[in-house]
């Protein structure tokens, strides 16, 4: 087995908290995961659940307070300042929000020349050039590197900001949903651009959403995150046909279902998301989980495999798979129905 | 809230030893103290004499040790003209300006908050209009020509005030209307504006849909909502007033802090001016604290958060 | 009805400037007479529409005999001089602490914050007068502490604002391409923040007038030599019991000065930065 593009091994971000001193926001809590080469990663929890920090700790826009970082051969963690700038051209990032992500005084053709020069890519004379194909690349006319970015959409924001993060020629590319902010027609049109483009130039993607049926489509593998952790991680098929995780199964009932036939039983999800100043002790999810026992309240469950590929963090399908001592467990309303047999 | 109060407090104190070290570091500006504070024509002896006994031969950080050491006690050395502590001197001073100041921080509240909610309310007239040239000027007025103007035409065209000194209340009019006609002018405008911001919320609309009369909503939900930034503006203004004095104060014979400080500036009185320049600082990190903390506590939002 | 309110003021301002600038430039060949030319003979003339007054003396004489129109229109040169120079070295020096305060954060912000805490603590006449009543007075030393001491008001506003631009996923862009920091603040933050600058700069003239006027009012600023506002208003403030114009004409000068420059500052406030409008 060759070794993954990017490997998070155990990734820590805490903020203090200003005025008091010992207490601060563990917005990421032990993260571990790893992204292969031409895989898209998809990274998906509600809002305030880590999974934006853990997308800026991993470019280290944020620094991690703990926890290891490779890239390829790279410890991403041990760059000095200079190289770090250097490395940056490896790993870039597309943005959510399309209006705050294109600085409103520089024109769209100069932000990508300056991506260029930063890395020094191509001569300085052919860097216009350059920037136009790059326009072209991401569906755009050649001739918009002449205009400020507010001549633009929503939409053609966003191709922008994909079109300077590949100035660079990177290999890996974070999306901070990029499409969350966009009308729905239009999510598509991106969606497939950045698919096309991963064909084409073999990039991978950390594909961060809260919007699981967009990451149904892109993505390769999916990680679940809640409270700054990861709860479950499977491929994509796995993960839709075979939830495991209560929080996992309760946003996938959440996604409406064109089909009147195949309704499924809705998970509701009670309460509100705890603030990760103050953690539920034990499983972070025991406050709104329906099935959650003493054990649960106290100890926090690990990550552990249920199947290849598929690991979950939970307690209750831990113990399923101990008792029923087979290689795959059952989704959760199976095992409740065990509990109730 | 407690919390808070201890950060504000402990950053306070830190403010006032900045301004310890700069009232300290005004004499030293130049390198050499001993030249300012002795006449022209001294001896080098009697420089040399001077600087032993004052200890300006020590390194600097030992004469502020030194310095600040006796300040903490209110000693900041006698005054070299009037040959008494300098901190007596300027506390004896400090009920006059202090007079002055409020007096004038009122005439500000009780022109300026009235005239903001008029020409808020009366948006587009030309009494407006006019309110707001009259905001202009008041604020395009260095404080020491409206001075000898108000002396010019109340105390000598129509002799209605004295033209000087201090004792009486027609001895107070001018001197406070000089010293507070800038800040009402910046209350009002300030008042004006937010005023009419308030007013086009949504909430001022629903007031007026219950039926209740267009002046109970602007004085009862618009002004209570608009008159929150002015408070700490008006915690400014204070210390805006207290510099004020300084001129005002010498323009009317009024013997406060101001009038003391600029006779001691001139005499070169040095610990007279370090010990005023310290005195006015440290009360005006105390106003703003207390602005702070009154701002805190009458904003419901930040009270939550805090 | 706002807009074009709004831009009559301006223009009206931008007239009033217009002559105080004109002046300034060109105040040999508009003077009537020399500034300095003393003429005992004549002293104390009123204006020229009051009885005892000569259409040679439009504004009347001072108390040497010296002519007040043009005394004004010399003094205006100082007076923009002054501003305008200590204008652009404050705001330079408290744009580039701003920025850095802003941009780095940390320690250097904790000392900037700090400072400009204690400064605000004196009352800036005050601490004006004490610095120029050691340094010595003159025209260099006017522009010297005035200049320095006029920082703070540039550096709060800027540190706020970059702390709000650090935040926007364009800056978090260019760090992520890997732009040098210094290229980052002047590439991206500076053209972003420049227009608080302008708009506060444009203001603060009309402070430094004023500041620069009391200064050598109260003897510390201007030598007493050069025709200045302040020390026309100082030599006035002795005869105001019995002749009204030499205090009054160069304060409706300074007066006037400010007020066109208040009016096109708000006219630039509300074109380039309508934020602004609440925290000045």
């Amino acid at each position: 087995m060759n070794t993954p593009l990017l490997q998070i091994e155990d990734l820590h971000v805490h903020f203090p908290l200003a005025g008091r001193k010992q207490a601060c926001v563990r917005a990421v809590n032990g993260v571990s995961f790893h992204v292969e080469k031409g895989e898209t990663l998809g990274l998906v929890g509600e809002s305030g659940c880590g999974k934006t920090t853990t997308g800026r700790a991993v470019l280290r826009l944020i620094e991690p307070t703990a926890g290891q970082i490779f890239f390829e051969d790279v410890d991403v963690r041990a760059l000095g300042k200079k190289e770090l700038r250097q490395f940056r051209s490896q790993m870039q990032i597309v943005f959510q929000d399309p209006y705050a992500s294109l600085n409103p005084r520089l024109r769209v053709g100069d932000a990508l020349v300056e991506a260029m020069e930063i890395h020094k890519i191509g001569s300085p004379s052919r860097r216009p050039a350059l920037a136009q194909e790059l326009l072209e690349r991401v569906g755009l006319n050649p001739d918009y590197a002449k205009r400020y970015p507010h001549e633009f959409s929503g939409g053609q924001r966003q191709r922008i900001g994909i079109a300077r993060a590949l100035a660079v020629n990177p290999k890996l590319i974070v999306c901070d949903e990029p499409v969350s902010a966009l009308d729905v027609s239009v999510q598509a049109q991106v969606v497939n651009l950045l698919m096309d483009l991963q064909e084409e130039l073999g990039l991978s993607y950390l594909f961060i959403a809260h919007d699981l049926s967009v990451v149904k489509h892109i993505c390769h593998r999916v990680a679940v995150m809640y409270l700054g952790r990861i709860v479950e991680i499977a491929t994509v098929d796995d993960l839709y046909a075979n939830p495991k995780h209560p929080y996992t199964q309760a946003l996938l009932s959440a996604i409406p279902i064109p089909d009147p036939t195949q309704r499924q039983a809705f998970v509701p999800l009670a309460g509100e998301l705890p603030s990760p100043l103050n953690p539920p002790l034990g499983c972070a999810f025991h406050t709104r989980c329906a099935y959650a026992k003493a054990e649960c309240r106290e100890q926090q469950p690990q990550l552990q495999a249920v199947a290849p590929g598929h690991s979950v963090a939970c307690h209750q399908v831990g113990q399923c798979l101990a008792k029923e001592g087979r290689a795959q467990c059952y989704s959760y309303y199976d095992l409740v129905c065990d509990e109730l047999c | 809230m407690l919390q808070l109060l201890r950060s504000r407090l402990r950053r306070a104190l830190l403010v006032i030893l900045g301004v310890s070290l700069f009232a300290f570091m005004i004499v030293h500006l130049t390198g050499d103290p001993a030249t300012l504070m002795l006449p022209l024509d001294a001896t080098s002896e009697e420089v040399e004499a001077f600087r032993e006994a004052m200890g300006l031969n020590d390194p600097l950080w030992q004469q502020y040790l030194r310095w600040l050491g006796r300040a903490v006690r209110g000693d900041f050395g006698l005054s070299l003209r009037h040959q008494q502590p300098a901190l007596t001197l300027i506390l004896e001073r400090m009920p006059a300006t202090i007079e002055l100041t409020l007096a004038a921080l009122g005439v500000a509240i009780c022109t300026g908050i009235p005239l903001g909610v008029w020409m808020a309310s009366r948006r587009g007239s030309w009494s407006a209009f006019a309110g707001s040239i009259f905001g202009l000027l008041g604020q395009a007025m260095p404080v020491f020509w409206l001075a000898l103007m108000l002396q010019l035409v109340f105390g000598l065209l129509i002799p209605v005030f004295p033209l000087t000194g201090r004792g009486s209340f027609k001895q107070l009019v001018m001197p406070a209307i000089a010293l507070g006609f800038y800040s009402t002018a910046t209350i009002m405008r300030l008042l004006q504006s937010h005023m009419i911001e308030v007013l086009q919320q949504d909430y001022i609309r629903t007031a007026r849909s219950k039926g209740l009369s267009r002046a109970l909503v602007i004085l009862k939900h618009a002004l209570r909502n608009a008159l929150l930034p002015v408070v700490t503006v008006i915690g400014l203004q204070l210390g805006v007033l207290l510099g004020g004095a300084v001129i005002t104060e010498n323009i009317f014979a009024w013997p406060g802090v101001g009038r003391l400080l600029v006779q001691a500036i001139n005499n070169r009185d040095i610990p007279l001016v370090q010990a005023g320049v310290f005195v006015i600082a440290v009360s005006i990190v105390i106003i703003n604290l207390i602005t702070d903390l009154l701002y805190t506590w009458l904003d419901p939002r930040i009270r939550l958060e805090g | 009805m706002q807009s074009v309110l709004s831009s009559k003021t301006a223009l009206f301002g931008l007239i009033l400037l217009g002559i105080v600038v004109v002046s300034a430039l060109l105040a040999p060949l508009l003077a009537p007479h020399d500034p300095r030319e003393q003429n005992l003979e004549k002293r104390l003339q009123p204006p020229a529409w009051m009885q005892g007054g000569s259409p040679e003396h439009p504004l009347g004489t001072d108390h040497l005999g010296r002519d007040i129109l043009s005394r004004i229109i010399y003094g205006a040169r100082v007076s923009l001089l002054v501003a305008v120079i200590s204008v652009a070295v404050s705001g330079t020096i408290g744009t580039l602490l701003g920025l850095a305060a802003g941009y780095w954060g940390g320690r250097f912000d904790a000392v900037v914050t700090m400072l400009a805490d204690v400064q605000l603590a004196f009352p800036f006449i005050l601490l004006a007068l004490a610095v120029m009543s050691v340094l010595g007075t003159g025209l260099r030393n006017v522009i010297l502490v005035l200049g320095v001491t006029g920082w703070v008001v540039y550096t709060r506003l800027i540190r706020a604002e970059v702390l709000a631009l650090r935040e926007k996923e364009y800056i978090e862009a260019v760090r992520a391409l890997g732009q040098k920091d210094h290229k980052i603040i002047w590439r991206h933050i500076l053209p972003n923040v420049l227009p608080s600058v302008i708009v506060m700069a444009s203001l603060r003239i009309a402070n430094m007038i004023i500041a620069e006027s009391s200064l050598t009012f109260m003897g510390l600023g201007v030598e007493p030599h050069i025709p200045t506002w302040g020390n026309m208003l100082a030599d006035g403030r002795e005869y105001i019991t019995n002749a009204w114009w030499l205090a009054t004409f160069p304060g409706l000068a300074i007066m006037l000065t400010v007020l066109a420059i208040n009016l096109l500052g708000d006219w630039l406030r509300d074109r380039l930065d309508p934020r602004l409008q609440n925290s000045l």
